[in-house]
């Protein structure tokens, strides 16, 4: 309906004794079509891939020629042409699991998350594992921003090569995306992560945030994390995280390997929905949320022009 | 029609365009994840030209190193898996990775050990799904006290029953629990001297208090061999292919609950 209107008023347009003085404004100016009333934002997202780009071996006793980055690819390439708006997105831990790591050190997933266009992704702890210098050698292979925004990389080799928050518009809609890693002291070893420092996740969560939402006025906040899902023990995670912070709407969660049938519903400390969800591993399983947007100002502008346009149907 | 064709109209509508800011608000979720089955189809990634790595790297790992008499998996107390490991570890670490300091004993981990040997030809790729890791090979000095922590701790995971990570694989020392209590334990056929210190060969993951193992923690004389385990592992088996030798380990009851 959208597209059909804005054809229309195109068409009108260029009739019009304006048209050729619209015309270009039309064509650099997004704010000059008309905006849709509703846009559904498709949200894809993987995590802890384990560089399993090939199936399971048909003989794997628990998951027979399933998952992989190859048939993942083609379930997300079926699903970018049904809808319009794609994120597609990744909680670490893209390394190590199978011997592609081992002998590419990480080459490979990265440059086939490339192709598969991912629009960012964090850092699990395994993605240390061929240590900060490890990574940062195979971090061109990859044209997507990796997001950590409670890892301090200042004295290390990464300094300045990961991004604190990004914000992607895609059609109308403005996305606020950041990215939270795990504590890494008795995860990952010291002469791995070098001076890599650790940031507490729920302050660190809420001041990206309160920058996305407050000062961007972003449609929507995002958080990959690489906590795990949830513990028995006070260990901060995804629902904890969840719970103990605002202006987050979805946590986009890994390491701990959780199979979910769909995002997990909690509510943040001001008593707003937040979805946390998580797709297993070994790149089985491929989370998906869709997200479906009005615009809160079109009834009211709708309004405005039906007023206007009576105003100067008196004055003709 | 007739109404839009007014010109100041049109510049009023474009005006409350531009001075809008647009925003849009969450109105619903819907969530279902996808499990990727065996039916789903694959993609090639021609451009980056996959079966080059894929090719070079099948090749690698469809080497068969040797073969193996028996299946072996990891187990409680005892496994094959384990004891094959542990003890080829040792023997490889005399041999060429630690000589100055030799291991008196090795402790390794069940969960390191991801999939099980099967009976027959052994590839170079199995050996890297066994061990996916990079674990390295390190020597370090327990004194009494972490000693007799270790041991509480080999004595604990014995108990647990069946469970992938339930046991303690080891090599070079024998150990028996009656009654939750170790009643005998002997380190290269020696009776354990709670006051000597001891060399304890395992991974750098583990001596850094991996898998719960605190006490490596605070061990003195960490050395690591930087030889992988997984390395050891391949070299050990395909050397002795070498000379004939098959694959093969045994229960010997080197850990035993004596009910």
């Amino acid at each position: 309906m959208g597209e059909l209107k804005s054809i229309n008023r195109r068409t009108f347009v260029k009739r019009s004794a304006l048209g050729a003085l619209s015309i270009p404004l039309i064509s650099t100016n997004p704010l000059l079509s008309f905006p849709p009333e509703s846009i559904k934002l498709t949200i894809l997202h993987t995590n802890d891939m384990h560089s399993h780009i090939d199936p399971f071996s048909a003989n794997d006793s628990k998951y027979p020629g399933m998952g992989g980055m190859r048939k993942m690819a083609s379930i997300v390439e079926k699903i970018r042409s049904e809808e319009s708006h794609v994120l597609l997105l990744d909680a670490g831990d893209i390394f190590q699991g199978t011997p592609y790591f081992n002998k590419y050190k990480g080459e490979v997933e990265l440059k086939i998350m490339s192709e598969m266009g991912y629009t960012a992704s964090t850092m699990g702890n395994h993605d240390f594992d061929n240590g900060i210098n490890g990574f940062n050698d195979v971090l061109p292979h990859a044209n997507f921003p990796f997001l950590c925004s409670n890892y301090d990389f200042s004295n290390t080799v990464l300094d300045g090569k990961t991004k604190k928050f990004i914000i992607k518009n895609i059609g109308e809609l403005k996305i606020g995306l950041f990215g939270i890693g795990i504590k890494l002291n008795g995860l990952v070893e010291k002469r791995l992560y070098k001076e890599t420092q650790y940031h507490e996740p729920i302050e660190i969560a809420n001041h990206y945030a309160k920058i996305l939402k407050d000062e961007h006025n972003c449609d929507i906040v995002i958080c990959l994390s690489h906590l795990g899902y949830d513990y028995q023990t006070n260990k901060i995670s995804d629902t904890k995280l969840a719970k103990s912070t605002k202006g987050i709407d979805i946590i986009i969660g890994g390491h701990t390997h959780t199979f979910l049938d769909k995002a997990t519903e909690l509510e943040n400390s001001n008593g707003e929905k937040v979805l946390v969800n998580q797709a297993g591993w070994g790149a089985l399983s491929l989370g998906r949320i869709d997200v479906n947007f009005t615009n809160q100002s079109n009834s009211k502008k709708e309004l405005t022009l039906q007023s206007i346009s009576k105003k100067n149907y008196a004055k003709i | 029609m007739k109404v839009l064709k007014n010109p100041s109209i049109i510049l009023i509508v474009l005006f409350i365009y531009l001075s809008s800011c647009e925003t849009y608000k969450i109105d619903s979720f819907q969530s279902e994840n996808i499990q990727l089955g065996d039916h789903v189809s694959m993609v090639d990634f021609g451009e980056i030209n996959l079966p080059q790595y894929k090719d070079t790297l099948d090749k690698e790992m469809d080497e068969v190193l040797n073969h193996a008499v028996t299946n072996m998996q990891v187990g409680c107390p005892e496994g094959l898996l384990g004891n094959f490991i542990c003890d080829l570890s040792m023997f490889m670490a005399n041999k060429y990775y630690a000589t100055k300091i030799k291991p008196d004993f090795c402790v390794l981990n069940n969960g390191g050990f991801r999939t099980s040997l099967n009976k027959g030809p052994i590839t170079k790729g199995k050996i890297f799904e066994i061990m996916p890791f990079d674990n390295y090979l390190v020597v370090v000095t327990l004194n009494g006290n972490q000693l007799d922590e270790l041991l509480n701790y080999i004595k604990k995971k014995s108990q647990m029953g069946a469970s992938r990570k339930s046991g303690v694989p080891v090599s070079g020392i024998r150990i028996r629990i009656t009654d939750n209590k170790i009643d005998k334990c002997s380190i290269q056929n020696v009776k354990y001297n709670p006051n000597k210190n001891y060399h304890v060969l395992t991974t750098d993951y583990l001596a850094n208090g991996g898998d719960d193992m605190t006490f490596f923690k605070e061990a003195s004389n960490y050395i690591n061999t930087e030889v992988l385990l997984r390395d050891a592992i391949i070299d050990y088996i395909r050397e002795i292919n070498k000379i004939g030798t098959k694959v093969e380990a045994k229960f010997d009851g080197r850990i035993e609950i004596n009910q």
